[in-house]
């Protein structure tokens, strides 16, 4: 057989090729969720399939944007998110690198956050509304339907709250919900009870550049694939040398029984 | 085979086994802390992470190179590169290729 296709080397090759287009591929990857950020401006109403895709970040094209979910309330389930007001756009930091402790005119209370379980099995958090008596408000309980606009987990890069508030994140409701949640949460456009609809902190999908974590990982698979590569063409080079040395060994050999 | 390159990769692949097994190790500590024991996330926490995501390519680039010089087979290659992403046991494949190479 030819020594450039015998089937250790076509495996190599096989091998190499998959390799480095894994790693291509994961590089890819990571570069889409780099540009997570990259604004979308269009807030008409969309399906929460549409908005919120499970095992994966809220796409930035989805934060702001009005959608209807119906579930079931899970009432053991309940978040209650302390020091905060009716107002999420002032609860925002302008200069997240300091700590900022701003005064409020108006009550201080509660975000009232109850866990939905959806059709698919998959728990959303969502923000009910403010009270400042957050013992008066019943649990959440049976099937309902919830108009209100996504919000991203409150620990996106970028976004910090002022007077140290607790942030609402996606790490909050998972570890309050009995399934898989989706990233981030939902704010109740409605009065419901005694609560009070919040106004959320994102109105329009979000605006600022690249998410750098993603972008070094990124890099990080495009050198890995360099490697991969530099390994891929070392190992076959190997492999034609010992073919060759063998096929000049098995020569003299040949030529020595003649 | 030159015994002056020979030393260069193998003092690299050396502090490079050092490197990413001291970091993996502190790496290690801190998830076991953020994550097991619910501690908060250290600010360094995301950072220290990327490094090592780009310490370990060079590690493995260190492993290749030398892998090469001493003619391991393509299995040990592997093998050892993956000790990078074992904690400690880095320290332990540095120790184990030290007496090959004496």
């Amino acid at each position: 057989m030819n020594r450039y296709f015998s089937p250790r080397l076509l495996a190599i090759h096989a091998l190499g090729a998959v390799s480095v287009l894994a790693c291509i591929a994961l590089a890819n990857w990571q570069w889409d969720r780099a540009q997570a950020y990259v604004p979308t401006i269009n807030s008409v109403q969309k399906s929460f399939e549409e908005l919120s895709p499970l095992r994966d970040y809220l796409p930035a094209s989805s934060v702001g944007i009005p959608t209807t979910v119906t579930g079931t309330w899970q009432p053991e389930e309940r978040i209650l998110m302390p020091e905060r007001i009716l107002d999420g756009k002032s609860m925002v930091n302008p200069n997240p690198e300091t700590e900022v402790i701003a005064e409020w005119v108006g009550p201080i209370g509660y975000w009232v956050v109850d866990i939905m379980e959806l059709a698919d099995a998959s728990s959303l958090g969502v923000v009910r509304g403010f009270t400042e008596n957050p013992d008066e408000i019943e649990l959440a309980s049976g099937q309902a339907t919830v108009t209100g606009i996504m919000q991203p987990s409150e620990d996106v890069p970028g976004l910090k709250l002022v007077n140290k508030i607790k942030p609402l994140t996606t790490k909050l409701i998972v570890a309050n919900s009995r399934t898989i949640a989706h990233d981030g949460y939902l704010v109740s456009s409605e009065n419901d009870g005694p609560l009070i609809a919040v106004n959320p902190i994102f109105t329009e999908p979000v605006v600022s550049g690249l998410n750098w974590r993603n972008v070094a990982y990124t890099f990080n698979w495009i050198f890995f694939a360099v490697i991969v590569g530099m390994m891929w063409i070392r190992v076959a080079r190997d492999e034609l040398e010992f073919a060759q040395i063998a096929k000049h060994d098995a020569d003299l050999g040949h030529d020595n029984e003649s | 085979m030159n015994r002056e390159d020979f030393a260069k990769q193998w003092m690299f692949y050396r502090i490079m086994a050092v490197v990413v097994g001291s970091v993996l190790l502190v790496l290690t500590i801190l998830l076991i802390s953020v994550r097991g024991l619910g501690n908060p996330e250290p600010s360094f926490y995301v950072a220290a992470w990327t490094a090592h995501g780009y310490l370990f390519p060079v590690y493995v680039v260190a492993t290749f190179m030398l892998s090469t010089k001493l003619k391991w087979s393509f299995g040990k290659t592997i093998l050892i590169m993956l000790a990078g992403t074992i904690p400690l046991m880095s320290f332990i494949t540095e120790r184990r290729v030290a007496k090959e190479v004496s």
